[in-house]
C-alpha cells in the first residue's frame, strides 16, 4: 500500500470513529430483524406458481420464454429461435451441454470459437448460454461466472438465448441470494449477472427503447428434465 | 443561461427556469409518468412500510458501525484481488483514478453513469490529463455530447426533447434528421460500440458493496455497465463510503425498494455483482480491479442523527419526481450534482453551507419526498435544521453565512412573542384594531423594505375582526362542545 493510500486509509477511518464517538450518546444498537424480509411475494414456492410467475413477469418486460420437455428437443428449439432472428453466427458460452445442441444441428450456423476475437464476437447475431439460476419473483436469470462463461456471449450478440432448467427456478431474490452467497471463507464467485428481459431504456422522452447496448431481444428455454 | 449555474446563484437559476416553458412541459410529463409507474410497481406489495424500515434498519447499522464494516469490506475485496484506494476528497479521489490510468497506460476510457463521479468532477479532470472517458449510458452520453450536465439523478437528460436530441445528433453524429426514438438510440448504439471494442479501462459507480463477501453490485437498464466492467482490461469502481452493507443477504430489500423507487421496474434489467477480477487467463473480464473509497464530506455527516440519516440515500430519485419545486425548476437550478429534495440537503453537505446556503429554503416543506423516500430520510427534518444552521451562522462544515442582524432580530422577537401567549394575545388584539381594509386596496398593499419581499407576490390579507379562539370559545358555551 501506498503512502498516499495508508495515510488516507487512517484519516478517513479516523474521522468515522472520531464522529461516531461524538455521537455514541445518541447511537443506539439497531436491531436488524432477523425474520424474512417483508415484501415476499407468497405462493411461489409451488413449482407449477414459480414457473408461470417467471414466465409471466419476463414476458412483462419483453423477455420471451419456451418450453421444452427433453434435451434432445432443445436443439430443435433453439433453432427454430435463431431462424426466426434470422442468426448465421453464435457466440456461445462453454456450458457442457452446448457441443451436444451443435453437434446436432451440424453445420446449420457458424459459431464462434470460445477464444475468437473481439471483432468476432461485435459482428455475431446471437449468443446461447445457459443459466444457473431462475428468480420466479422477478422473472430473473442469474448466470454464475464459475459455472460458465458467460459475460460476453450474454450482453454483445443483439439476440440472447439462454436455457433454464426448471429445477433451477427459486421462489424469490431471499432465495436467490442465499443460494449464492457461497461458503463464508470463499464467498460468491467471481461474478453474477442477473438478467431481467433485453437492454432497455428510457432515456430519450422516457419512451421505452429496447435494446439500446446490450440484447434486443432475450429468449429464455425452460428445460423441464431433470439434470442427470 | 448565460452565466454558470451554481447552487449560490439559485434564485436567478430557478426564475430562468420557470421562463422555460419547454422545459417545464417535459418536466411535469415526466415526473407525473414515474410517479404513476411508481404507484403501479408499489401495488401488490403490502408490506411496502415494513419494507423501508427494513432498508433504512440495514443502512442504521451499516453506519453506526461504518469503521469496521469498511475494514471487512476492503479485507475480503483484497483477499479477492480488488486493489482498495482511499480517498479523503474529490481532488485525491482524481488524482487516485488518473494515476491508475496512467499506470495502465490506458487511452480509451468507458464510463457507466456515476453520481459519485460527477460529484468529484472525474471527467474534467481526466480531460486534463487528455484522458476524457466516455459516457455509454445513453442520457449521459447525451448530455456530453451536448456539453451540458446531468437534471436527473436517473434520466440525466430528462430536459432534453426528443427533438433537440435529434438535432444534435445530426450535428455530432452526421446522421439523417429522424424523430424516431429507435433510431436514435440505434445511432448511439453503432457509436459506442466503437468505443466498448477498443476501451481499455472502464469506469463505473457502484450501488452497493458487501462487507462479508468484498462484492459490489451496479444496477442498469442499458447494458453499458455491463460492458463497461467487462470488456475493458482495467475496472475502477469509484464509491462513497456509505455504500457498504454488512451482508450479502441485505441486498434483498434494497433490490425490492429501489427499482421501484427509481423507475417504478420490479427489477433493473442488469444486476452485476462483481467479487473480484478475473483469476485465470481463459476467464472473463478485467485483469484489475479497483475501488476508489471516497470520503468527500461523509463521514462529517456521521456526528448527528439529523446529519447521518442523508447517507442512508440510495440514489434512487424518487423525491425529485415528487417535489412541486422539482417539477417547476428541474435539476439544472439547483446548480449542484444532486438537485431535488436529496441535493437539496447533501449539497450543502458536502459543499458546505456556505456554498449552497439557499438550497434548504428550495422546499415548500410539504413533505412529498419523505413520504416516497425508500429509507425514510426526514429530508424537512434535515432541511429545518440546516436552514437552522444557515440562521444561526454555523455550517456543517465551517464558513460563514450571510444572514443579517435584521433578520436574526426580527425571527428572535417572532420567536419570543410565539413563545408567550399572553403577549401574543395582547398583540393579535391591537392588530385587529388597525383599520385593514386600507392596507388592502392598492398604494398600501405593499409593507415597507425589508417586509416588502414577502408582499411581491402575496397579497396582505386583513385580520379577522373576531379571532377562530374567541369564536370558538363563543359558540363552544352557547351550542356545547364540538367534535
Amino acid at each position: 500500500m501506498s503512502a498516499r493510500n495508508a495515510k488516507a486509509r487512517e484519516a478517513i477511518l479516523g474521522s468515522i470513529r472520531a464522529n461516531l464517538e461524538l455521537a455514541r450518546a445518541e447511537l443506539v444498537p439497531t436491531e436488524v430483524a432477523t425474520s424474512p424480509c417483508p415484501g415476499r411475494p407468497a405462493g411461489l414456492d409451488d413449482r407449477d406458481t414459480a414457473i408461470a410467475h417467471l414466465s409471466s413477469t419476463l414476458e412483462s418486460v419483453a423477455g420471451r420464454v419456451t418450453r421444452v420437455a427433453t434435451r434432445a428437443a432443445l436443439a430443435p428449439e433453439i433453432a427454430r429461435i435463431f431462424d426466426a432472428h434470422g442468426v448465421t453466427t453464435i457466440a456461445a458460452s462453454n456450458a457442457a451441454w452446448i457441443p451436444a445442441v451443435r453437434a446436432s444441428l451440424g453445420e446449420r450456423f457458424r459459431w464462434l470459437a470460445t477464444d475468437c476475437t473481439r471483432d468476432e464476437l461485435f459482428a455475431a447475431d446471437a449468443g446461447l448460454t445457459g443459466a444457473q439460476l431462475g428468480i420466479a419473483e422477478t422473472g430473473t436469470l442469474v448466470l454464475v461466472s464459475e459455472d460458465e462463461r458467460h459475460r460476453l456471449a450474454s450482453l454483445v450478440p443483439p439476440v440472447h438465448v439462454a436455457v433454464l432448467p426448471v429445477a433451477r427456478i427459486v421462489a424469490t431474490l431471499g432465495d436467490a441470494l442465499a443460494a449464492l452467497r457461497g461458503s463464508l471463507d470463499s464467498g460468491p464467485d467471481p461474478t453474477l449477472t442477473w438478467i431481467t428481459g433485453p437492454s432497455r431504456t428510457a432515456d430519450i422522452e422516457l419512451t421505452l427503447v429496447v435494446g439500446v447496448h446490450g440484447p434486443r431481444a432475450l429468449h429464455v428455454v425452460l428445460l423441464e428434465e431433470e439434470e442427470a | 443561461m448565460n452565466h454558470p449555474q451554481t447552487p449560490a446563484t439559485f434564485q436567478d437559476n430557478a426564475r430562468a427556469a420557470l421562463a422555460d416553458g419547454t422545459l417545464r412541459g417535459a418536466l411535469g410529463r415526466a415526473t407525473s409518468l414515474f410517479a404513476e409507474r411508481r404507484a403501479t410497481a408499489l401495488e401488490g406489495l403490502g408490506d411496502w412500510e415494513e419494507l423501508r424500515e427494513r432498508g433504512r434498519a440495514i443502512k442504521e447499522e451499516a453506519l453506526s458501525d461504518l469503521d469496521r464494516q469498511l475494514e471487512t469490506f476492503v479485507a475480503r475485496a483484497e483477499e479477492r484481488g480488488t486493489q482498495v484506494h482511499w480517498a479523503r476528497d474529490a481532488r485525491e479521489a482524481c488524482a487516485v483514478v488518473g494515476e491508475l490510468v496512467a499506470a495502465a497506460g490506458a487511452r480509451r476510457l468507458v464510463k457507466s453513469k456515476s453520481m459519485t463521479t460527477e460529484e468529484i468532477g472525474l471527467n474534467e479532470a481526466l480531460e486534463t490529463d487528455g484522458t476524457l472517458p466516455i459516457e455509454t449510458d445513453l442520457g449521459e452520453w447525451i448530455i456530453q455530447l451536448a456539453g451540458e450536465t446531468p437534471s436527473h439523478i436517473i434520466v440525466p437528460a430528462i430536459h432534453k426533447t426528443k427533438r433537440a436530441i435529434a438535432d444534435l445528433f445530426v450535428e455530432k453524429l452526421a446522421i439523417e434528421p429522424s424523430d424516431d426514438v429507435d433510431v436514435l438510440a440505434g445511432a448511439a448504439r453503432r457509436v459506442l460500440r466503437e468505443h466498448f471494442s477498443k476501451a481499455d479501462l472502464g469506469i463505473s459507480g457502484v450501488n452497493f458493496g458487501i462487507a462479508e463477501t468484498g462484492s459490489i453490485l451496479v444496477l442498469e437498464n442499458e447494458g453499458n455497465a455491463r460492458m463497461t466492467t467487462s470488456l475493458p482490461r482495467v475496472h475502477v469502481a469509484v464509491m462513497g463510503i456509505e455504500k457498504v452493507l454488512p451482508r450479502f443477504g441485505d441486498l434483498e430489500p434494497f433490490l425490492r425498494l429501489l427499482p421501484r423507487s427509481g423507475t417504478g421496474q420490479h427489477l433493473t434489467s442488469y444486476q452485476s455483482i462483481l467479487t473480484g477480477p478475473k483469476r485465470a487467463a481463459d476467464e472473463e473480464g478485467p485483469d484489475e480491479l479497483h475501488i476508489v473509497l471516497l470520503d468527500n464530506g461523509r463521514s462529517a455527516m456521521l456526528r448527528e442523527r439529523v446529519t447521518r440519516q442523508s447517507l442512508a440515500c440510495i440514489r434512487c430519485g424518487a423525491c425529485l419526481n415528487v417535489c412541486p419545486v422539482y417539477k417547476a425548476i428541474g435539476g439544472h437550478a439547483y446548480g449542484s450534482v444532486y438537485p431535488g429534495p436529496i441535493g437539496a440537503v447533501i449539497t450543502p453537505q458536502l459543499q458546505g453551507l456556505s456554498r449552497a446556503a439557499q438550497l434548504p429554503f428550495a422546499s415548500s416543506l410539504c413533505g412529498a419526498c419523505r413520504d416516497v423516500c425508500p429509507v425514510k430520510i426526514d429530508i424537512p427534518e434535515l432541511l429545518l435544521e440546516l436552514r437552522k444552521r444557515v440562521a444561526e451562522g454555523r455550517g456543517p462544515i465551517q464558513g460563514p453565512t450571510p444572514v443579517s442582524t435584521a433578520k436574526r432580530l426580527g425571527f428572535a422577537s417572532w420567536g419570543f412573542v410565539l413563545s408567550r401567549p399572553r403577549v401574543y394575545r395582547l398583540l393579535a388584539r391591537l392588530a385587529r384594531c388597525v383599520p385593514w381594509s386600507m392596507l388592502d386596496s392598492k398604494p398600501v398593499a405593499r409593507l415597507v423594505p425589508p417586509l416588502a419581499a414577502w408582499t411581491r407576490d402575496r397579497r396582505l390579507r386583513p385580520l379577522a375582526r373576531v379571532s377562530f379562539r374567541d369564536s370558538f370559545a363563543r359558540s363552544g358555551s352557547a351550542q356545547g362542545e364540538r367534535p
